[in-house]
């Protein structure tokens, strides 16, 4: 039988399913559970935890009675999200096996095989050993997972939470014998509390279960892993569960390490443009200011001998580094509010009257937290929304400053991308946002000729929105992208007017290569 | 090893990771032309081919190649 959409048969994730799962499971991963922590990675917000999902898939399947599941194996290729509706497609392989495609409607976010076999007779004798969790995620660093490390535990989900996750999944249905859906449930805690704990992203669950009907849900586990391999972070973790000497569940789960980005003081914008006076008794303004790209550009231009201001929204721990980093040379101030308010940037335009009179460079790099979306009816509210946030935080500190900025014959700058050209399939609203940025920015430009506009679309930067384990391939670091704009700036023989900077030379050195052909999508 | 040994192995590879037994590789074929091959897959791939050939890529390598036949020369020129 070939895939069919199951309509009415998706899956939908609710906040309280999350928090049922983060509890019956013990998994606390704050990737999954605070926005302000998903924030500062490539997700954008909190990704339902992945064995969540397959519980939630599984719960969809009908398999023979009588039976089961018996192996399992989950490839986990895009982060599902909190309340939106993912539609099945399924394939029934013979009469006990199935293969599942789940999608946003458009890409694939998890790939899913389950077959199922009778139970198997066994004794089963309770374990005595009592059950531990760990309330914070243990932090191994890429260094900790150089070589096979094993851990041990005894495990048991929490059964209130994990009664209320059966009734809301209906799970009762599902064909999960009690142990085996306590292996499911520590697969996903051991990745996300153990190891490698925190920065864990598991990419893929294979899983051989015991379906021995007796078998109570406390378990003993152990965990080895394999030597981290630091071309992707990529972590197979070999498990083993079992209730005294009965062997019960085992098999792999590929996790992911998530890697931290190099501390900006380690590529220095300076090392990458020499410092100068020439803007010394400007003021300049960068919003998106406290990290990535945005703090690089502040350096560069205060490296530059012009003040800076800088805005951010949320990310106060980065943004208080860069001020004790920057904040010594005595030109530099950040600003924090919501950039697509008017009254933060009436409250901006009179910091920047208050100490030097007037703008006269506008940067307009911030962004809003982006996840992958795709067009489809169910998408389109949330792809509408990013557009106007993502606008507002152009075209408010535009229209604040623009009267500055043409009295002072000084210039805007918008950070575009090269997605303007060569779209991103997973991110519409990102590049419809910025096609909108500069159409703005254009149109600006023709009314005010007096006026300095540039449109940057540099290629893809090494930054928390794009540091993931196949994202990092072909990211280039933000500091000599920062220098090649500001250097374009800088740049005196630039007539009023619009310009446009595409070209950031070749990648080198440190930097990665162009994009690889053969990953062209997921 | 000849190209079209390298060939042959590869099919294996790509149709065991791929569990899908009709997969036809030309020097041509990318991600796109085959459905699951995905930037989960693809260092997958990259893991399996390495054990399959007893070979190691550096990310530079992996993440510059366009297509298959752009693999191929790729793995002749380590197992040479």
């Amino acid at each position: 039988m070939s895939a069919r959409p199951a309509p009415g048969r998706g899956i939908q994730l609710s906040a309280p399913a999350v928090q049922a799962f983060a509890q019956a499971s013990h998994d606390r991963n704050p990737l999954h559970l605070s926005a302000a922590y998903a924030r500062r990675t490539a997700y954008g917000e909190p990704v339902v935890f992945g064995v969540l999902g397959t519980l939630a898939v599984l719960a969809r399947l009908e398999p023979p009675a009588d039976t089961l599941l018996a192996r399992l194996t989950a490839d986990f290729v895009n982060p599902l999200y909190a309340d939106v509706p993912y539609a099945l497609e399924v394939e029934r392989r013979g009469e006990a096996a199935f293969k599942v495609r789940v999608s946003d409607g458009a890409r694939t976010v998890l790939r899913l095989k389950a077959e199922y076999a009778a139970p198997r007779r066994a004794a089963a004798p309770p374990l005595d050993e009592p059950a531990a969790a760990r309330a914070e995620a243990r932090d191994l660093s890429p260094h900790d997972l150089a070589e096979t490390r094993v851990f041990r535990g005894t495990y048991e989900p929490e059964a209130s939470a994990l009664a209320s996750l059966r009734g809301l999944l209906d799970l009762d249905r599902a064909g999960i014998a009690p142990a085996d859906l306590s292996a499911l449930l520590a697969s996903s805690y051991v990745a996300g509390m153990e190891m490698p704990g925190l920065r864990s992203l598991i990419g893929r669950i294979d899983l051989e279960l015991g379906r021995v009907p007796e078998a109570a849900g406390r378990l003993a586990w152990e965990a080895t892993s394999e030597p981290l391999d630091p071309r992707f972070s990529r972590l197979p973790l070999h498990l083993r569960f079992a209730c005294g000497s009965l062997a019960l569940a085992r098999g792999t789960v590929t996790a992911f390490v998530r890697l931290d980005l190099p501390p900006p003081e380690a590529d220095p914008v300076g090392g990458w443009l020499e410092p100068s006076r020439r803007l010394e008794g400007r003021t300049a303004l960068v919003t998106g200011a406290s990290r990535g790209l945005g703090a690089c550009l502040a350096e560069a231009l205060l490296g530059q001998g012009a003040r800076v201001l800088g805005t951010f929204a949320s990310s106060t721990e980065e943004a208080r580094r860069l001020q004790d980093r920057l904040g010594p040379r005595g030109r530099f101030e950040l600003l924090q509010g919501d950039g697509g308010d008017p009254a933060f940037w009436e409250q901006a335009r009179l910091r920047v009257r208050e100490s030097g009179g007037g703008l006269d460079l506008l940067v307009c790099n911030a962004a809003p937290p982006l996840r992958a979306l795709s067009t489809t009816p169910a998408m389109l509210p949330h792809i509408h929304d990013y557009v106007t946030r993502s606008l507002a935080l152009v075209d408010q500190p535009l229209a604040a400053f623009l009267p500055d900025l043409v009295e002072r014959e000084g210039r805007a700058v918008l950070i575009s991308s090269t997605a303007v050209e060569e779209p991103l399939t997973d991110w519409p609203h990102y590049v419809v946002a910025k096609a909108a940025g500069e159409a703005l920015l254009r149109t600006v430009a023709a009314a005010h000729p007096s006026l300095r506009a540039l449109i940057a679309r540099p290629p893809r930067i090494l930054t928390a929105l794009s540091n993931t384990p196949a994202g990092r391939l072909d990211a280039r670091p933000p500091a000599p992208v920062a220098a090649r704009i500001v250097r374009e700036v800088l740049d005196a023989s630039r007539a009023p007017g619009l310009s446009l900077l595409t070209d950031f030379g070749e990648a080198r050195g440190s930097e990665a290569s162009s994009a690889s052909g053969l990953a062209a999508h997921g | 090893m000849t190209q079209d040994e390298i060939y042959t192995r590869l099919h294996e590879v790509f149709r065991s990771l791929f569990d899908d037994e009709t997969i036809q590789l030309s020097a041509a074929t990318t991600a796109a032309d085959i459905e699951e091959w995905d930037s989960l897959t693809h260092i997958d791939l990259i893991v399996s081919v390495e054990k399959t050939f007893g070979i190691r890529f550096t990310t530079r390598e992996v993440a510059g190649l366009k297509n298959v036949g752009e693999f191929v020369r790729l793995i002749e020129g380590k197992v040479a």
